[in-house]
């Protein structure tokens, strides 16, 4: 699904967080938002979510503007992964999931159907029983991410979907994410708050700063370590690893000189 | 309990038993054949007579304001994201209890209207509440804090309201402990409506109320408008509670066991804690009526004196629970 942006404008509390951002995300592939603290990762994506209004400025799937269509009709399109979702305690695992099928209403078998599928892809079939309050972190996101597949979108949101997550639970939801938009086609647009994260599999990198975008485009033209500079303030290294994929490590010695 | 369907039947035939006991024992002892001679037409003997006027009314009234209560709590549970709401906590049943009692103290005549006052007070106090602890999100904490200031606020109004009007406590003292002794028929008839739109409201918005149990962001991102969601579903509960104030007075804490009972017996989705919670309140709320009949006969004790018993050790039990888990 095609996702796009135009002259797009967001006021929270009085202040514009977000200022005429006109973008497409390309279809079908993987777009990162880069950014520092407070620059409006978040605000960018619930609103393209639709769940925040917006002052100026269009979001549009497929060319349609979300202002035309429902609630739930931008909830069959489109599911978003916050950064620190609340689900209660005791609720199981397929609970949280079974509730992604709410824009669609309808049958159970189909609902059962779609659960089980998102709980396979995420890899959480054998704690489909399990409470919320008993996983870790990373089992926590990715019951949360198969609450988002079962609502059956072709366009994915995540924001900051690495934080707080180990090597190993980032790696593990990388290589699902990868999986995902392969098998279902998503278009994937995840805001990054580590840099390194997801860069290689990413093909396209926005940059973000203050609300405006600095930079959208390929990887190799975005991820410079001038771009990434002026997004952080401190520099950075940029390589390909061993396996030709782009990594970029903050210098953090910047911050002691 | 891991089968839904066998403890809601298990807990159904339980409350049924209960209030099958409750009708036949109390001052008078029914036989077996007196209990079922009540559903039997123009059987007038003394015994059916009282067990068909006096208790039966009673012990639906009991069921059915047990029941509200308990439905009031899960969905008050579910929107507030609180363990602890409950409509007698965070103020509801105290607005219902004062509006209530302004209608019967200054408006005699029309207390057939009791459910619409009740109604009017509990939106009320709902609303202050709501406001009260608004602050860019419902948290936690102060709501529970705002809902013990509202509910302090209507209950000082309403000792005001019994002390200026002494000559006329005659009901009225039960009405506040909560009770359903000397109703008829004919409050069964009044309130029926309420009970209905109630529990057929809870019912259609369970899916709702499993969304907005979520945070706000994520339940707006599964397609439904929050604010209105969650406007719908206070006013609803604000209702299940006045209905069952009108006819019952402040019975305590129904609405904040219930819920926890359905959910220790493993109902977690609204889809199965509001029938279980509903039918767990109807019996905490039957068994407090029987025992006040029974505990001290040939005296009567209000059923609200046993429920708030019980329900005082049950929030104490949930604090300190909540405690040893944090801690």
């Amino acid at each position: 699904m095609k996702l796009s942006t135009e002259h797009l404008a967001v006021r929270l509390s009085g202040r514009e967080i977000i200022h005429d951002v006109s973008v497409e995300f390309p279809e079908e592939r993987v777009t990162l938002i880069l950014g520092g603290n407070g620059s409006g990762k978040s605000t960018l994506l619930r609103a393209l979510a639709g769940i925040l209004p917006v002052s100026g400025g269009e979001v549009r799937f497929d060319g349609i503007p979300l202002s035309g269509m429902s609630r739930k009709e931008i909830a069959r399109k489109c599911a978003i992964l916050l950064q620190d979702p609340y689900a209660p305690p005791e609720m199981s695992v397929a609970e949280l999931a079974a509730l992604g099928r709410f824009p669609h209403g309808g049958r159970r078998a189909r609902t059962r159907e779609a659960v089980r599928q998102a709980l396979a892809e995420t890899g959480l079939a054998a704690l489909a029983d399990r409470r919320i309050d008993t996983l870790s972190g990373g089992e926590r996101r990715k019951a949360f991410l198969a609450r988002a597949l079962a609502q059956e979108t072709e366009l994915l949101l995540l924001d900051e979907p690495e934080a707080a997550l180990d090597a190993a639970a980032r790696n593990e939801l990388l290589l699902t994410l990868r999986k995902l938009r392969r098998t279902r086609r998503l278009t994937v647009v995840m805001a990054v708050h580590d840099l390194d994260f997801a860069l290689g599999a990413a093909d396209m990198v926005c940059g973000l700063k203050a609300g405006a975008f600095r930079f959208a485009a390929p990887p190799r033209e975005a991820a410079t370590p001038e771009n990434l500079r002026d997004l952080y303030g401190i520099g950075s290294t940029v390589f390909s690893d061993r396996h030709g994929r782009m990594r970029a490590i903050p210098d953090y010695s910047d911050c002691n000189s | 309990m891991k089968n839904f369907p066998t403890t809601l039947g298990v807990t159904t035939a339980l409350t049924g038993l209960c209030a099958v006991l409750a009708l036949k024992s109390g001052v008078v002892d029914a036989s077996w054949s007196e209990v079922w001679r009540v559903f039997v037409p123009n059987d007038e003997s003394f015994t059916v007579f009282i067990l068909r006027h006096v208790r039966l009314p009673r012990i639906l009234l009991a069921l059915l304001a047990g029941a509200a209560l308990g439905v009031s709590g899960v969905i008050l549970q579910k929107v507030l994201h609180n363990d602890l709401a409950a409509p007698e906590i965070i103020g509801i049943s105290s607005g219902a209890g004062c509006a209530g009692m302004l209608l019967i103290f200054f408006l005699p005549e029309y207390t057939a209207m009791l459910g619409a006052a009740a109604f009017a007070g509990a939106l009320l106090a709902a609303a202050l509440v709501y406001l009260a602890a608004w602050k860019r999100g419902l948290d936690p904490a102060r709501l529970v804090l705002a809902g013990v200031a509202v509910s302090t606020l209507f209950s000082a109004f309403t000792a005001t309201l019994m002390m200026l009007n002494a000559g006329k406590l005659i009901g009225v003292f039960e009405f506040s402990l909560g009770g359903v002794a000397g109703k008829s028929f004919t409050e069964v008839g009044h309130s029926l409506p309420f009970f209905a739109v109630s529990f057929l409201g809870a019912g259609l918005m369970a899916r709702r109320l499993e969304i907005l149990s979520l945070d706000d962001s994520s339940a707006a991102s599964l397609g439904i408008r929050v604010e209105s969601a969650r406007l719908t579903a206070l006013a609803l509960a604000a209702l299940a509670a006045a209905s069952a104030v009108s006819v019952a007075g402040l019975l305590g804490f129904v609405g904040l066991m219930a819920p926890h009972i359905a959910r220790a017996l493993g109902a977690v989705s609204a889809g199965k804690q509001l029938p279980l919670a509903a039918v767990t309140g109807a019996l905490l709320t039957v068994l407090g009526e029987w025992l006040g009949r029974i505990a001290a006969a040939p005296h009567e004790l209000p059923a609200g004196v046993f429920l708030s018993a019980a329900g005082a050790a049950f929030f104490l039990f949930l604090l300190l629970r909540n405690r040893r888990e944090e801690g």
